[in-house]
């Protein structure tokens, strides 16, 4: 891989593997403001050391290997509180499954299809919820205020869309292949 | 009870305690089901994520990073950097070679090295075209005799073009950045004796004594090449296996001939078809075999093509454009290559992708490896008092390209503080004092008048969220900290824009962009105030807005544009608390409010 990543289009390498690279750090406990710095820096290593990427070593496993490292280093920063459960549970997240087994750019593009169409399917109140949290980015004490609910409880209710929404992305990639 | 910890681990890792971490982490210990449970979340919050306008282009970021930092590639050998850095007299630096492939950093190294035998003179050489067969006196290498032909009114094109700011998408330099040395044998001297410069005694002429004459056809030379309708400043011309000599006012270009103006020079070429190319700013050009395909090395071009029966081609290291007739400005740097647009519409082609597109009027696009081939608009140029694109890479001072007769530059009381980021940017480190050379009254008497300004950033915040309640400045115009005409800077987690309405002392009218707005990533911020309204926009978007107060008729004309903190202990400063720590990409004043369509027409122009 090495070799040929001169030769490449280093945006297409980005292109094609972000997705996976970004689910990855999240998968590992980061939160969510943070996974974009981190994946920015797993990008950047490959740019830099596109020539310590060993010969026949997949690309994405390489990058997986970095933002590991970067992941781990990022818990263990000065003045972080509560290094040592970031780290013991970030060492659990990474012996588990991923989600939906993006193994392709291809799958990741599937996933991201199925998930707008999950999303249609949302009752309006649960999608209102969703987009107000990610769409628009706004924090749960805010969404609280609006819906007169509490923080812990608008969490949880997140949570459980969430679930059903694994469900049915799950459901409809089943049914495509 | 393990629904509710997850579902707040999920939503901000951050915000659990270090009890609350410990109980999730015993509890996922105990079951993995539950691990992978809270990993499907993680990653379906974060694919949720993705559907956010605040996410960021990775890609973008990714190109910025390595363009403001470099690429940390093996340093560049010290004697072809002295090399490059003497013909670029001393003013600009090569940054180091980025260690994308061995291979790649071989081939910069050969192409510094063959510049440098170019450069460092050989056997003696002639100056192309008609007067190339004379002797030169050794006594006067610089200087630019006059033409004995009558001048004429045509006037000659800008001398020197001042491109926008440059973006500077990114990546290592290009694999094949110098097309082998023409074959072509100079052409023989000219038949028309009139057109043959005459050698002088002269010193050296000031730019301003440098004769212009006008662009005459001449009989038979269309197939030759130009010639060189005028010089400001030093420009030299380099032949292999001759040494180098300063060019003259109508000398003919010949194939073999590289063309590289000093770092405040600038020369215009004319072909017999009014087609001109205008090269400045440290640039070397040459002449491939076909009269009408030029090579830029680097530095910045600007041509004016006359319609053209077969496409007149440019090629730099990283580009290639085509073009049958329009006006536009070519900018070769060390990794990327830049063209704007002015009139009509150019093919314009990376050497390294092969892919190519159409760039029309009004649009600039940068080709460079591994960064899109992207078409993107011209920054509004319209009411702009001052702009600084932070791109010297070293000194003390930062200049003012609005282009304005007097352009406002900057001087760094407090170098220690800062550091020139090598392809573009000034990180701020620590506290540091940038201020305008003079008071900005400028900036005043245009502001005033109008009741209206813009304040536009392109910057890196070191933190995403900063402590306390003061704002810390990015840039005012001001005295003091606490006497100021506007300020901008982070508040927190958000950017905040401020202006002295006459509504009495220290009375403010201060507007935030949305919350968690500020973050550590490269950020386009724009601050417009009119009379009815202050709005802030982030990344294009408005980010929010509310009715202006009063009027800025009490504006003091005394004030500094201020960039940064005080040091710790300035006199009208407690200390440098105020100070505003990240990185600068772009700076902009101007004296009306931009619309949105203009916030967003600079955001997609980057930078």
């Amino acid at each position: 891989v090495s070799g040929s990543i001169a030769e490449q289009d280093f945006a297409e390498l980005v292109r094609s593997t972000q997705g996976r690279v970004r689910a990855y750090i999240a998968g590992m406990g980061v939160a969510t403001d943070e996974v974009d710095d981190l994946a920015q820096e797993v990008y950047i290593a490959l740019y830099r050391k596109s020539d310590a990427v060993p010969e026949g070593v997949e690309l994405i496993r390489w990058l997986k290997g970095i933002a590991r490292h970067l992941c781990l280093s990022h818990f263990r920063k000065e003045g972080r509180r509560a290094k040592r459960q970031r780290v013991a549970i970030a060492r659990l997240l990474e012996q588990a499954p991923d989600a939906f087994a993006l193994a392709e750019a291809d799958a990741e593009d599937a996933s991201e299809r199925a998930l707008k169409g999950c999303l249609q399917k949302l009752p309006a109140a649960k999608r209102r919820l969703v987009e107000l949290r990610y769409e628009r980015s706004l924090a749960i004490d805010e969404i609280a205020k609006d819906f007169d609910k509490s923080a812990g409880a608008l969490r949880v209710q997140l949570h459980r869309i969430r679930s059903a929404l694994k469900s049915c992305i799950v459901r409809t990639l089943a049914e495509a292949t | 009870v393990r629904e509710p910890l997850i579902s707040k681990f999920v939503d901000d890792p951050e915000s659990l305690s270090e009890a609350e971490l410990s109980e999730l982490l015993e509890s996922l210990r105990q079951d993995p089901e539950l691990v992978a449970k809270l990993k499907t979340h993680l990653e379906l919050n974060e694919l949720l994520s993705r559907r956010g306008a605040e996410r960021s282009d990775l890609l973008a970021q990714v190109e910025y990073r390595v363009q403001a930092e470099g690429a940390q590639g093996a340093p560049l050998d010290p004697a072809a950097i002295k090399v490059e850095a003497e013909r670029r007299s001393g003013r600009l630096e090569r940054p180091a070679v980025p260690q994308w492939a061995p291979s790649l950093a071989a081939a910069a190294l050969l192409v510094v090295g063959v510049l440098a035998y170019l450069l460092s003179g050989g056997p003696e050489s002639q100056l192309g075209g008609a007067q190339s067969s004379a002797p030169r006196p050794s006594t006067t290498p610089s200087s630019t005799p006059p033409p004995s032909r009558t001048p004429t009114p045509t006037p000659p094109p800008s001398p020197t073009p001042t491109p926008p700011p440059s973006p500077t998408p990114t990546p290592p330099p290009s694999p094949t950045p110098t097309p082998p040395p023409s074959p072509t044998p100079t052409p023989p001297p000219s038949p028309t004796p009139v057109e043959t410069p005459t050698p002088s005694d002269s010193p050296t002429p000031t730019p301003s004594e440098t004769p212009t004459p006008s662009l005459t056809p001449i009989p038979g030379s269309e197939d030759r090449g130009p010639r060189v309708l005028s010089i400001t400043g030093r420009v030299r011309v380099s032949e292999e296996g001759a040494p180098d000599q300063a060019l003259v006012v109508g000398a003919l270009v010949s194939p073999k001939q590289t063309l590289v103006a000093a770092a405040d020079a600038s020369a215009t070429l004319a072909y017999s078809d009014s087609t001109t190319l205008t090269f400045a700013r440290g640039a070397a050009l040459r002449l491939e075999q076909k009269p009408k395909r030029v090579f830029l090395q680097d530095g910045v071009l600007e041509a004016e093509v006359a319609k053209q029966d077969r496409d007149m081609v440019l090629v730099t290291p990283h580009a290639e454009v085509r073009v049958l007739g329009t006006r536009f400005v070519l900018d070769a740097q060390e990794s990327s290559t830049r063209v704007q647009v002015d009139s009509g519409r150019i093919r314009f082609k990376s050497r390294s992708s092969r892919r190519s597109i159409e760039v029309p009027a009004g649009e600039y696009a940068r080709a460079a490896r591994g960064a899109r081939l992207l078409a993107r608009p011209v920054r509004a140029a319209q009411g702009l008092l001052v702009l600084y694109t932070f791109q010297a890479g070293q000194g003390a001072a930062i200049r003012d390209r609005s282009g304005r007769a007097q352009p406002l530059d900057l001087k760094i009381e407090s170098p220690q503080a800062v550091t020139w980021l090598p392809r573009g940017g000034l990180q701020l480190r620590s506290p540091a004092q940038i201020v305008s050379e003079r008071p900005a009254k400028g900036l005043v008497e245009a502001i005033v008048p109008a009741q209206a300004l813009t304040l536009e950033a392109w910057i890196r915040p070191s933190q995403s969220r900063v402590p306390g309640t003061e704002i810390r400045r990015v840039f005012s115009l001001s005295l003091g900290y606490h006497d100021k005409n506007f300020q901008f800077g982070q508040l927190e987690d958000t950017f905040a824009g401020l202006v002295r309405p006459n509504l009495g002392p220290a009375r403010y009218d201060l507007l935030q962009s949305a919350k968690k707005s500020a973050r550590k990533r490269l950020t386009h911020v724009v601050f417009t105030r009119d009379r009815s309204d202050l709005k802030l926009y982030v990344d294009g978007k408005l980010s929010s807005s509310k009715p202006a107060e009063g009027n800025f008729n009490t504006w003091d004309r005394r004030f500094f544009l201020r960039l940064g903190g005080a040091r710790p202990g300035a006199p009208e400063v407690d200390s440098g608390a105020t100070s505003w720590l990240g990185t600068y990409h772009l700076l902009a004043v101007y004296g009306r409010a931009l619309s949105t369509a203009d916030v967003k027409r600079n955001f997609e122009s980057r930078f």
